[in-house]
């Protein structure tokens, strides 16, 4: 038994694009005081660890535990049918063990019917990783930062130390950096137990950061040398974490 | 592209004549007279220089002088403007002139079981001699038609459209409005093909279709991508079903049309490749790194399967034909590659791409299995001439059926295959996308099991 309703879908529907770049099929943990989805993608180079309460929505209803496995971008393009100012149904047709989201207006009901996969026995252990520097940012010039390193490259390297966090690029077209002094305005907090530089692939980075910076004002990057990065986008109710693993050896 | 053609060579000059006063077998084979051939050579052609004895293309043997042979042998059992045979079956659509092409049916002028001549899932393994002769055997008639409105070419397509649905060889009597022209092409390049001459009429044995293919064409509300699935299913071969394809014999109604035989190729590898990766990306990944190797035709393939989610490169190197340099720089290096998601855009390696990947799908969906796939392409001189994208499909094919070689790392796995090519792993990995991807990138998983 599981229902929720919305009234306004953007916020949700947000999150979902943001799972979206990472997750292809997603297995959600429906707990009766908040949804989870712990994911990597295909390839597993990055993970997602999501979880949004139940005060999130406007109603929330689940008894015991469910597992719902679903294809996220499928789900998005349901989500995507829904117009700002429709009040939001989604619940688990126990019969058919099918997802409904029905959208209303008024008098006016649409409504869509959506299979669940299995759900795949791939249990994904949350990752325990000690990170060595801490950095807080405004989500937006993070992005901008990132999107400067897209023009040169396919590989981003980012450095945090005691003075600074630093984002920089290199390729054959020249190269980009972003560095905020410990200062910075956009620079919120900056905690280093050691120096710590790691490389990722710019266009996983990309994504995430884009699909993110939507939904989040303030996020706040985990690293250590060589290490995955761990990307927290602060919400205002729930979790939106992701890692992603570094490249050795570019 | 068609070569632009800048320098006719009469006959009586030609170095053909010279070619048979060196080598009295060839001048008998060749029974040579001044008008049977007319000899065209594209610009700057090396061919002319050469004259097939100085083998100034670097090739080991003088892929004209291979292709002479069969069509001289062909022409001179071409009499009149009557070609009675027994057609594989065979047809062709052209693709200059789009929308308006030239389609029509091919025949040998000889009787019997003809299937082989157009069938290269039973080509593995022969020849190129043989293979150029399969091909050059085939007389073409042609005739004009709107690819959208075939029914304004009336019996004529009517015709071709049997023949290409035909289960079997169908004998066939094509009258011809003129004789073929023989023109032949100086050129080392140019795919081997037989005489061409337009039609004017043709009659066709008693045919019976394939059923399988009859019934996707009386579907005319079933698409044409998923008419090919249907029909690969059901176990006709990957080229029959390009051939029906090509004449426009599946699809929605009003979608149908002609489709260029050679893009009708790509376009059914490309169909059952997708459809097969779809399945594959749900299966678990192998558990080791495997090597698949096939050497065939002067195409040495290697394919490697690396434990990961579905992706696909693909590589082709071609020896620069004059010097035989594997660490020159001016080896001709292309590859084209995909993630998990897929491509929006056409290979810029061409046809060969989507033919590998169908060879290796279909090996992975038979297994069950995920996997990220390179398959390296070294092309030698000995390969004489293109013979047609089946030589990479059949090719990688074969290496799929042998036995894989297991390495627990990439880095064994890179260094069995870096000793089989002849050029060094750093070029491959320097032009590569994916696979200096797989060199660099760490996986989440990595990190998990470190940490418990």
């Amino acid at each position: 038994m599981f229902e929720l309703e919305l009234s306004k879908i953007d916020a949700f529907r947000n999150l979902v694009k943001a799972l979206s770049v990472i997750v292809e099929e997603g297995c959600f943990t429906l707990g009766e005081e908040q949804m989870r989805l712990l994911a990597m993608d295909p390839s597993h180079v990055a993970m997602v660890d999501f979880e949004l309460p139940r005060e999130a929505f406007d109603k929330y209803l689940c008894e015991g535990e469910e597992r719902l496995s679903l294809n996220i971008s499928e789900f998005l393009k349901f989500l995507d049918r829904i117009q700002r100012d429709e009040y939001v149904r989604i619940w688990l047709d126990e019969e058919t063990r099918k997802l409904v989201i029905e959208c209303s207006r008024g008098g006016h009901v649409r409504q869509f019917m959506m299979p669940l996969l299995e759900p795949s026995e791939e249990e994904v252990p949350s990752p325990k990783i000690f990170f060595k520097a801490h950095a807080r940012v405004l989500t937006q010039s993070l992005r901008r930062a990132v999107r400067d390193a897209a023009l040169v490259s396919e590989h981003v390297k980012v450095e945090i130390t005691p003075e600074e966090l630093k984002i920089s690029a290199e390729g054959d077209m020249g190269s980009s950096m972003a560095r905020w002094d410990k200062t910075a305005e956009d620079l919120l907090e900056l905690k280093v137990e050691e120096n710590a530089v790691a490389t990722f692939t710019l266009s996983y980075l990309q994504d995430i950061v884009n699909a993110a910076s939507v939904s989040s004002e303030v996020a706040s990057l985990e690293l250590s040398s060589d290490m995955p990065i761990k990307l927290d986008f602060e919400l205002p109710q729930g979790r939106l974490i992701y890692y992603l693993a570094p490249c050795i050896g570019v | 592209m068609p070569k632009k053609i800048a320098r006719r060579i009469k006959a009586r000059d030609v170095w053909v004549r010279e070619l048979a006063l060196d080598d009295p077998r060839l001048a008998q084979e060749l029974d040579y007279t001044r008008d049977y051939l007319r000899v065209k050579a594209p610009e700057g052609s090396l061919c002319v220089v050469c004259k097939g004895s100085k083998l100034l293309c670097g090739k080991p043997r003088c892929p004209v002088i291979t292709r002479l042979l069969s069509t001289v042998r062909l022409w001179r059992r071409v009499k009149g403007l009557n070609i009675e045979g027994t057609s594989p079956p065979s047809v062709f659509v052209g693709r200059f002139g789009y929308p308006y092409v030239y389609a029509g049916p091919l025949t040998p002028p000889t009787y019997g079981d003809t299937s082989i001549l157009d069938e290269p899932e039973r080509w593995f393994g022969r020849s190129i001699e043989e293979i150029i002769d399969f091909r050059s055997q085939l007389i073409r008639g042609t005739f004009k038609v709107h690819v959208k409105r075939p029914e304004k070419a009336g019996r004529l397509m009517e015709r071709t459209l049997e023949l290409a649905l035909s289960e079997n060889y169908v004998e066939t009597e094509m009258e011809l409005r003129k004789r073929p022209r023989k023109n032949f092409y100086l050129d080392g390049e140019v795919q081997p093909i037989g005489p061409t001459a337009p039609l004017k009429d043709v009659e066709i044995g008693y045919v019976r279709w394939d059923h399988r293919m009859e019934r996707a064409y009386y579907d005319d509300d079933l698409k044409a991508a998923e008419a090919v699935r249907m029909i690969y299913e059901r176990g006709v071969p990957v080229t029959k079903i390009q051939r029906a394809f090509s004449v426009g014999a599946f699809g929605l109604k009003r979608n149908r049309r002609l489709v260029p035989t050679r893009w009708s190729i790509t376009a059914v590898d490309s169909i059952l490749s997708l459809d097969l990766i779809k399945r594959v990306k749900r299966c678990p990944w192998i558990n080791e790194f495997e090597v698949y190797e096939s050497d065939y035709l002067g195409n040495r393939f290697e394919v490697l399967l690396v434990p990961d989610a579905w992706s696909y490169e693909a590589f082709e190197a071609w020896y620069p034909r004059t010097l035989w340099n594997p660490d020159a720089e001016d080896i001709a290096l292309i590859t084209d590659w995909e993630g998990y998601g897929g491509r929006w855009r056409y290979a810029s390696m061409g046809g060969c791409y989507y033919a590998g990947r169908l060879a290796v799908a279909e090996h992975l969906a038979e297994r069950r299995r995920q996997a990220r796939v390179f398959i390296f392409r070294e092309a030698y001189p000995d390969y004489l001439l293109p013979v047609g994208v089946w030589q990479v499909r059949e090719n990688v094919r074969n290496a799929m059926r042998q036995r894989p070689l297991k390495f627990n790392t990439l880095e064994e796995a890179l260094e069995r295959i870096s000793r089989r090519l002849t050029i060094g792993l750093k070029h491959w990995v320097g032009a590569s996308t994916l696979l200096r991807e797989t060199l660099t990138q760490r996986k989440m998983t990595d990190f998990l099991r470190r940490k418990g």
